[in-house]
């Protein structure tokens, strides 16, 4: 099954976007915007993110898949990346899948920071249906320690990371994620219904799980034994299909 | 915004449906200039290790190139061969289908292509049997060594300070083998559930390499593409130091082979993908330099 490569967006603000079209029985009325993570991780989880826009396509969801202003084949530059860009690039794939496909619940499922900038996406659009978060980067500055090593604080002006860069205010607006920003308001509509999917223990989890659960009237949050997606398998680039999780994603889409 | 480039998405191909990205300048090339065409680097997608083919194929249309990046069957945004064709034969079936498809909508004769690692491997084998291909980027093609690489490596090696370093302080490659192997003997690799309907871990076909390539096959492609009159811009990394070690290997590897206008670079401090922005500007300015002053082939 081929998705639609497309352009969309402000004119200053081009990006890019592939529309897989529901084909399951009862299709329509449900959509899923998909949220990369960024930078090595989101080039080796391509091919687990296009295996789930398929597999929600069976499972009569209308997906987009896009690439966020300065990453992929989006427009802009290597240090053109902002949390508030990239939040409403989502906002704008939203709309985009509604014009595409008709269908008026949007579903946003992020993947590591995206999963993060779903959520923030989330608490500013009234019309987004629910969330799915997979691995999601809950601490921002854990997750640059991560990336960095210890000189993350330290380090000033622009630090590369496998060859892309991250630039100093991209590093502080990523720092300011913590599960208290992430989880507020938690009575938004867009986070009453979350699926929460883990297949790496990430500092800031626990946390979130207990900010997001009591406002949620669907809430999961459970650990998939799952190959870990956009780690590199072998030395060949991609990383491994997560099939695990990604069965438990058009399971729960479907209810 | 001002951007000097236009961007158009693609979906083409017969028998299988292939996925790319046109990037062209704002004003129009001529169609005798040759289009740049990105292949695979492994199973990376079309973007390339970190966005090296987007970062280039703009800065190409900014001094007038019209290029295309898209991805082979069963790599990125392309669905697995319909056709059944084994991937050497399927591989060169999709770059001969990428430019029929650039042929027919743009009126583009004349091709070059730009491979990294295995994506060298396929632009090379392509040069070899297409006659539209006027030359080819070759990052890290497939080499082997020498006599004299043994020589140049390992006298390269002992007179690196990190080398030792990294052997007192157990982080040279040697003590990594050893550890994963003991680890590996005490902690075997998940076994995760299998899945009905999707892929496995393991099951997608591995792209990195389209067949074993042997060296005598390696200078067939050579000999081919070059008594064809295709043009060669070469450059061999850090990273393929343990296949390529001093400036020259390229021609005592192949010493009957007259590599005539080859612009061949050794670049021991650059790595594989080029991830540092100066390695990347030294690609971009002098791509661009090869492709305005190389003598296009004319006596085809």
């Amino acid at each position: 099954m081929s998705g639609s490569p497309r352009r969309f967006g402000a004119p200053d603000r081009r990006l890019y976007g592939t529309y897989h079209a529901a084909t399951g029985r009862g299709r329509g009325g449900l959509a899923a915007v998909i949220c990369n993570p960024w930078g090595a991780e989101a080039l080796r989880a391509h091919r687990s993110l296009r295996v789930l826009a398929e597999t929600l396509a069976r499972s009569r969801y209308h997906v987009l898949r896009f690439d966020y202003f300065g990453t992929g084949d989006s427009d802009g530059g290597l240090t053109d990346g902002s949390v508030a860009g990239w939040v409403s690039d989502i906002a704008s794939a939203a709309s985009e899948l509604r014009a595409l496909s008709g269908a008026s619940r949007v579903v946003l499922v992020g993947l590591r920071l995206g999963g993060a900038l779903a959520t923030l996406a989330a608490q500013q659009d009234p019309d987004v249906d629910g969330v799915v978060l997979w691995d999601p980067v809950c601490s921002g500055s854990a997750w640059l320690q991560d990336l960095l090593g210890p000189a993350a604080d330290a380090s000033r002006g622009v630090a590369e990371v496998d060859g892309l860069p991250l630039t100093e205010t991209l590093r502080a607006d990523i720092a300011s994620i913590t599960p208290a920003r992430l989880a507020s308001p938690t009575d938004h509509p867009g986070l009453r219904r979350v699926l929460a999917l883990t297949t790496t223990p990430a500092p800031g989890q626990a946390e979130l799980r207990r900010l997001l659960a009591p406002a949620a009237t669907h809430f999961q949050w459970d650990a998939v034994a799952a190959p870990v997606a956009w780690v590199e398998h072998g030395f060949f680039g991609p990383g491994p299909i997560a099939a695990p999780v990604i069965q438990r994603i058009a399971a729960w889409s479907g209810r | 915004m001002n951007a000097a480039y236009r961007e158009k998405a693609m979906s083409y191909g017969q028998t299988t449906p292939l996925t790319g990205v046109l990037t062209l300048p704002v004003t129009p090339a001529p169609s005798s200039q040759p289009v740049i065409v990105f292949l695979n680097a492994g199973l990376i997608h079309h973007v390339g290790p970190n966005r090296l083919h987007v970062t280039l194929a703009r800065a190409l249309a900014g001094s007038g190139y019209t290029s295309c990046r898209f991805d082979l069957a069963g790599i990125g945004d392309s669905p697995h061969r319909g056709d059944g064709q084994p991937i050497p034969e399927g591989v060169a079936a999709d770059i001969r289908a990428t430019l029929d498809h650039l042929e027919s909508s743009l009126g583009a004769r004349r091709f070059v292509l730009f491979g990294l690692c295995a994506g060298a491997d396929n632009a090379l084998a392509s040069a070899a049997t297409d006659p539209r291909v006027d030359g080819c980027v070759l990052l890290d093609p497939s080499i082997h060594r020498t006599r004299a690489w043994y020589g140049h490596y390992y006298a390269g090696r002992a007179t690196r300070l990190d080398s030792w370093k990294s052997v007192l302080t157990g982080r040279h490659p040697a003590w990594r083998r050893l550890t994963d192997r003991a680890l590996r003997a005490v902690r075997p690799e998940p076994n995760f559930a299998a899945c009905d309907d999707l892929p496995s871990p393991e099951a997608e076909p591995e792209f990195f390499r389209s067949g074993p390539i042997t060296p005598d096959a390696i200078g067939a492609r050579w000999r081919a593409a070059l008594a064809r009159g295709a043009r060669f811009f070469v450059v061999f990394t850090l990273d393929w130091g343990i296949f390529y070690s001093y400036a020259d290997q390229l021609y005592d590897c192949y010493p009957d082979i007259d590599f005539g206008r080859t612009a061949l670079h050794h670049r021991p401090e650059t790595r594989h993908t080029f991830t540092t922005e100066s390695d990347r500007n030294w690609l971009v300015e002098s791509v661009i330099q090869w492709l305005r002053t190389s003598p296009a082939q004319d006596a085809r």
